[in-house]
């Protein structure tokens, strides 16, 4: 806020005006000592502190007779406020009764860091703001200032920037006693490296370790100098001398010269190379890049005693995990000797053993189950090999057991145990037993909770674990402190303590409870303050804004608010502190300092699409062939649109198979109400992945999306598209509604209820989807039906490590009208296999299979296909299952799968079938007169596939490769030929009887393989 | 409007008295000026030494206070234990006796123009820092007895021998003096060390105002 001249600098001149006129230097004071106190007076008269607070903490009154210690008092009490800068009292005498006047210099705390100027990065404006190290709502100083300006140009120092200047601003707003700072800073030139000046014996070289900096380049000469520049070189001479085994060199910056005449600056490395170190192991082999991993000098690049017991620990945990249990490391370090030091691992390795089996007896408390899903220890499996054991394991076991005994009331549970080692053909296998003596469970016979005064008590004591009858267990007193505190800070109690007692009860194992929380003050909000809204509108952000003043000062509520500007995704950075954190004053200001995040975000993405997606027009392949599709896109998308947080977006993707545009409007938190957002979209999606037609659909959108819980979310939806499609592979004589564009108007709801624990990998919960549509003319659209298509996904955790995850998906597309077939034209086999469905129009059918969907088929493969030519012409209705069993396979990151994918694309409802075996027939086909025997599939039968996948897992998600195997997978008819002329042809006669284009009965193939990221369901 | 408002100030501030002023800010708290010159007043009642109000003496004193303050925050964070009313009293007493008679006592107390309510919260204070230093480092030093020998024979022994030339004296005589002592010199450095450490961590500021001039002697009283 900007403020007028004369404003902002009253105070400071009445300030100067009591120092110029100083009142006598501290005068007489005992001469007032006792007298009345008339007035007292605050010069300036506005105060930072609220009058009524400042009324309430002072220990001078009004009509009380003065007495010095409260004025000494009286002024401590104000500068601990922390408001203050400086406070001088005076008195006068007037009538026999004293005036008092209380002098004050106000502090000023740090608003808005901001920095201007021609910044080129590195460093950027942030990294300079961060540079000041000015916090938020802390004081400013003039030692704060020199130290802000100090590190700035540090850092601008260490990017090359010798010549900067810079230079703070200061806006007061004295309303909240803030100040705003803004840094203008001119960075001059950019200085760039000179041959480094190098110091110590080198043991190479000079050229050598000039080059290794990489600071000159080949074309350009001499890089500028930048902090990560001069990082990355001496990291590079340090890596030269690793290369060249002296892993002790040390590599230091003594500074760096700057030629203000030639603008270079000539840094001067210290270097001590040290002697060359060989690392070996003795009693065991140990690959290179084992010993780099293990052993910790290779990264710390120093050789010390801890370094080299942490790399002995780390060999003697590698070899336990090999089956080596009794694995002994030691090491071994010779003196320098001609310039080289040796370091010896000495392995003892011991016997291999293998963990057969972990018992556990004497619970009776916990089932076995729960202790042992608690330990370390693991008995040979399929993930671990030998098992997983160690005496430090085994240690740590026992340790969590007699902790789980302790945090219920068990607090003389004895844990041990005794490990047998059996010897069966020179391979020795061990054996624990876990033996637990729980001793008697202490119970509370009495709680008493002293000190709650200003909360409600019964909201409190709900919330605690620790009750009478409950086990003691000092593990739920120390939950039960952190819900009081908790409960405490979020309602304006920041020092509010906890402490707690107990004494033995009036029986044996009982015990006698006490909780004494001291509350402290009570802190609220004085004023929400807000900065740095450049084009976002301030009513956007003070609907997020969930405190107001008088509210109590809560810290959790103080982050929900940060957290909710956040969600806004149109600030790049929301800070919030507390004005005055450590001053004495029951008001506080909160301030939430935002940083606009650019208006623009683009995105480029290059991928490829690798599937049975290739064979083109082919009519060679209607199942498809191995395929590569290379995939660019392109996104942008303006932010906070209109300073209201609505986003404005274009997406596009082009490949091979598929060229998409998108233009999306994006209204969120619609009439204030955070949980609706609604979306107009245009699309233009030119598509070839189904192999049958290329679709070119045209659309436009609106939905609304309500969220309706956290994992329940309806969207409400009106698309209106018009879809044509092309490059046809079937006879659009046969169906000629195919071949024609359609207008498409369907309103739709969509309710998905997602509890999924995590939904790139999930472990547990469930996952449902409903999705309807109703296609009507009243919607202009040509073809009216409702469409109905819902998923269902289970995933249940098996023990610790498997998860069996299953999946059912059901889709049935309804007309309301049915066309008329021409007798004419479709033939008996075109009927039996499906093809001959005019209802819904081409590309609102259903089509699937797939990585997704169904691995037996390629992608979009499944269901009914042309008699003719074979290729997928969708269904009606479609019925999937997927079951899966997902377990590790080598410690967290890479796992494996065993799945069983069923169903198909169905023709119609009524045609769903649970049979396994293809139906096919033998018909007569007529064409030009000619009629001729044909085999003819149908497809409303179960396809099964069994398949086995591998899964590394990754922080977008699993990267995922499934190889399945169709037993039954669909046979079908089609022409071995191309498209063109020749498409006519295919499924027609010669007057002989034989076929046009010669006829080939194909199959899909039996085993398919998908990658992709993310699991299948 | 602003004329007017400066003279209406003017008026004021040529009539008014500073009563007392911020001196010294020791982190979020403060010494005041009426501080500083209360402890000149006691010391010099203690010491029996005339006032001195020059700036050096305000500012060595404000010192003192410092590192009081210093530790009297540490006692009050760490919930050490304060000295007996009783403690007081009697070191009361003895400062009493040092007096001829009590009026002698009582004009010397207005001498310096402190009460003896002041004397008594000042000589709390001090036993409330003796006693914090006493808790706080006596129990972690250890003395050995090659430190005790070196002491009585590099420094105890050559003053005793100074002082009687004749006399003969061995180490068991002297050994629990010695080893006081050397507590004494070994406390005063871990406690040196410790208030550096504290004044390095808390932000003090002494006003250059309160130390730059000496108060007029009619003011001082």
């Amino acid at each position: 806020m900007m403020v007028s001249p004369g404003y902002a600098v009253y105070p400071t001149l009445v300030f100067i005006f009591f120092i110029i006129f100083p009142a006598v230097v501290l005068g007489d004071a005992s001469d007032y000592e006792g007298k009345p106190i008339a007035r007292i007076v605050f010069v300036p008269r506005e105060q930072p502190v609220d009058p009524e607070e400042l009324h309430r903490i002072l220990p001078v009154k009004e009509r009380t007779r003065l007495r010095l210690d409260d004025v000494r008092a009286a002024i401590s009490r104000l500068y601990a406020t922390g408001t203050y800068a400086d406070i001088k009292v005076d008195a006068e005498l007037r009538d026999g009764e004293v005036i008092l006047r209380f002098i004050t210099e106000n502090n000023w705390f740090i608003g808005r860091v901001a920095v201007k100027g021609q910044i080129k990065s590195p460093p950027n404006a942030g990294q300079l703001a961060n540079a000041s190290r000015l916090s938020l709502g802390e004081v400013q100083t003039d030692d704060k200032m020199s130290q802000a300006v100090n590190g700035m140009q540090q850092l601008l120092k260490s990017n090359g920037y010798y010549e900067s200047h810079v230079e703070p601003r200061f806006t007061y707003d004295p309303r909240a006693n803030q100040v705003r700072i803004d840094f203008d800073v001119e960075t001059g030139r950019r200085a760039r490296y000179a041959a480094p000046t190098l110091v110590g014996d080198l043991k190479m070289p000079t050229e050598k370790v000039v080059s290794a900096t990489k600071w000159k380049g080949w074309i350009f000469g001499w890089k500028p100098v930048t902090q990560s520049n001069t990082q990355r070189g001496l990291s590079n001479v340090r890596k030269k001398y690793q290369s060249k085994d002296r892993l002790m060199a040390r590599i230091t910056l003594d500074k760096i010269d700057f030629d203000e005449d030639t603008i270079t600056a000539r840094p001067v490395l210290n270097i001590r190379p040290g002697p060359k170190v060989s690392i070996m192991t003795v009693g065991a082999k140990v690959s290179r890049g084992k010993l780099q991993r293990y052993v910790p000098v290779f990264e710390e690049h120093s050789v010390d005693g801890d370094l080299l017991v942490e790399g002995q620990r780390n060999l003697r945990d590698f070899f336990q995990s090999e089956g080596y249990f009794e694995a002994e490391v030691e090491y071994k370090s010779q003196k320098v000797v001609n310039d080289k030091e040796e370091i010896d691992y000495i392995v003892n390795l011991g016997k291999r053993h293998k963990l057969v089996k972990v018992d556990i007896e004497g619970n009776h408390y916990f089932d076995t189950q729960t202790i042992r899903e608690r330990l370390f220890l693991l008995p040979a499996s399929l993930q671990y090999r030998r098992g997983r054991y160690s005496e430090s394991y085994l240690r740590r076991d026992e340790e969590t057991i007699a902790n789980l005994y302790q945090e219920n009331g068990f607090r003389d549970v004895k844990v041990t145990s005794t490990v047998k080692d059996t010897d069966l053909a020179n391979r020795s296998q061990l054996a624990v037993t876990i033996h637990i003596e729980e001793g008697p469970q202490w119970m509370i016979s009495k709680l008493e909770v002293d000190g709650i005064q200003q909360l409600d008590r019964k909201t409190i004591l709900a919330k605690l674990s620790s009750t009478e009858g409950q086990p003691f267990s000092e593990f739920d007193v120390a939950e039960d402190r952190d819900n009081i505190l908790s409960e405490y800070f979020s309602q304006g109690f920041p020092n509010a303590t906890f402490e707690w007692s107990s004494k033995p009860g009036p029986a044996p194992y009982r015990v006698e409870l006490r909780y004494t929380i001291s509350e402290g003050q009570r802190r609220f909000v004085r004023e929400v303050l807000t900065s740095g809204l450049v084009t976002t509108r301030a009513q956007l952000v003070n609907r997020n804004i969930l405190l107001n003043p008088g509210d109590p000062l809560s810290q959790p509520k103080m982050l929900e608010i940060q957290r909710r500007l956040y969600d806004l995704g149109i600030f790049s950075e929301v800070n919030t502190a507390i004005q005055n954190p450590d001053g004495d004053t029951q008001n506080k200001y909160i301030i939430y300092q935002m940083d606009e995040a650019n208006k623009y975000s683009i995105a480029t993405g290059f991928g490829a699409q690798i599937g049975r997606i290739g064979g083109g027009t082919n009519l060679d392949a209607p199942a498809g062939t191995a395929g590569f599709a290379p995939r660019v896109s392109f996104d942008v998308s303006r932010l906070n649109f209109r300073g209201l947080g609505q986003t404005l977006s274009f997406r596009s993707r082009i490949s091979n198979i598929e060229q998409l545009g998108l233009i999306s409007y994006t209204v969120p938190r619609l009439y204030d109400i955070q949980r609706l957002t609604l979306t107009f979209t245009i699309l233009y999606d030119d598509t070839k992945n189904i192999r049958t037609f290329d679709a070119k659909k045209e659309e436009g959108s609106i939905q609304l999306s309500q969220k309706i819980s956290k994992a329940n979310t309806a969207l409400y939806r009106f698309t209106y598209r018009n879809t044509s499609v092309s490059a046809l592979v079937i006879d659009p004589l046969l169906i000629p509604f195919y071949s024609q564009p359609v207008r498409i108007g369907i309103l739709g709801v969509s309710f998905i209820q997602d509890r999924r624990d995590d939904p790139t990998d999930s472990h547990k919960g469930i996952y449902n989807t409903v999705d309807f549509g109703f296609a009507s003319n009243v919607f202009g659209s040509q073809s009216s039906f409702t469409r109905i298509l819902g998923r269902n996904s289970t995933y249940h955790p098996i023990g610790k490590k498997l998860v069996l995850a299953r999946s059912v998906n059901f889709g049935w597309l309804a007309p309301f009208t049915h066309q008329t077939q021409n007798p004419n034209l479709v033939q008996a086999a075109d009927v039996y296999s499906g093809a001959a469905l005019e209802d819904i129009p081409l590309a609102e059918r259903f089509f699937s299979g797939g990585g997704n969907s169904h691995r037996g088929f390629p992608e979009n493969q499944a269901g009914p296909r042309d008699s003719g030519t074979g290729f997928p012409v969708g269904g009606q209705a479609l019925l999937f299952t997927n079951t899966e069993l997902r377990f590790p396979l080598s410690g967290t990151t890479l796992g494996g799968v065993l799945f069983w994918d069923a169903g198909n694309v169905y023709s119609r409802l009524q045609d769903i079938s649970f049979r396994s075996s293809q139906p096919h027939q033998t018909l007569l086909m007529t064409t030009n007169g000619v009629t001729a025997p044909q085999e003819v599939f149908s497809f409303n039968y179960v396809v099964h596939a069994i398949g086995f996948g591998i899964r590394y897992r990754t922080p977008i998600g699993p990267v995922r490769l499934d190889l399945a195997f169709s037993p039954n997978s669909s046979h079908f008819g089609g022409c071995a030929g191309y498209s063109g002329t020749q498409l006519l042809q295919c499924g027609l006669f010669n007057p002989d009887g034989s076929p046009l284009l010669p006829r080939k009965n194909d199959r899909i193939n039996p085993f398919q393989f998908h990658f992709s990221i993310g699991q299948a369901f | 409007m602003t004329p007017l408002l400066l003279l209406f100030l003017a008026s004021i501030a040529c009539r008014a008295e500073i009563i007392d002023r911020i001196a010294v800010t020791v982190g979020n708290g403060v010494i005041t000026e009426s501080e500083i010159l209360r402890e000149i007043r006691l010391t010099a009642f203690l010491n029996g030494e005339p006032l001195d109000f020059s700036p050096v003496v305000k500012r060595k004193t404000a010192e003192r206070l410092v590192e009081q303050r210093l530790i009297g925050n540490e006692i009050t964070a760490s919930l050490y234990a304060l000295p007996s009313a009783a403690a007081a009293q009697e070191m009361l007493k003895q400062i009493k006796d040092r007096f001829p008679n009590p009026t002698v006592y009582q004009e010397e107390l207005m001498r310096v123009g402190v009460t003896e309510d002041e004397l008594k919260a000042h000589l709390t204070r001090q036993l409330a820092t003796l006693s914090f230093l006493d808790f706080r480092f006596r129990p972690g030093i250890q003395i050995g007895d090659d430190e005790i020998g070196k002491y009585f024979s590099e420094r105890l022994a050559p003053e005793l021998k100074k002082a009687k030339p004749d006399g003969e004296f061995s180490l068991s005589d002297f050994r629990a003096q010695v080893l006081e002592a050397l507590i004494g010199e070994r406390m005063d450095k871990a406690s040196d060390a410790w208030l550096k450490q504290a004044r390095d961590r808390t932000r003090i500021e002494f006003r250059a105002d309160v130390f730059a001039s000496e108060p007029p002697k009619e003011a001082s009283k």
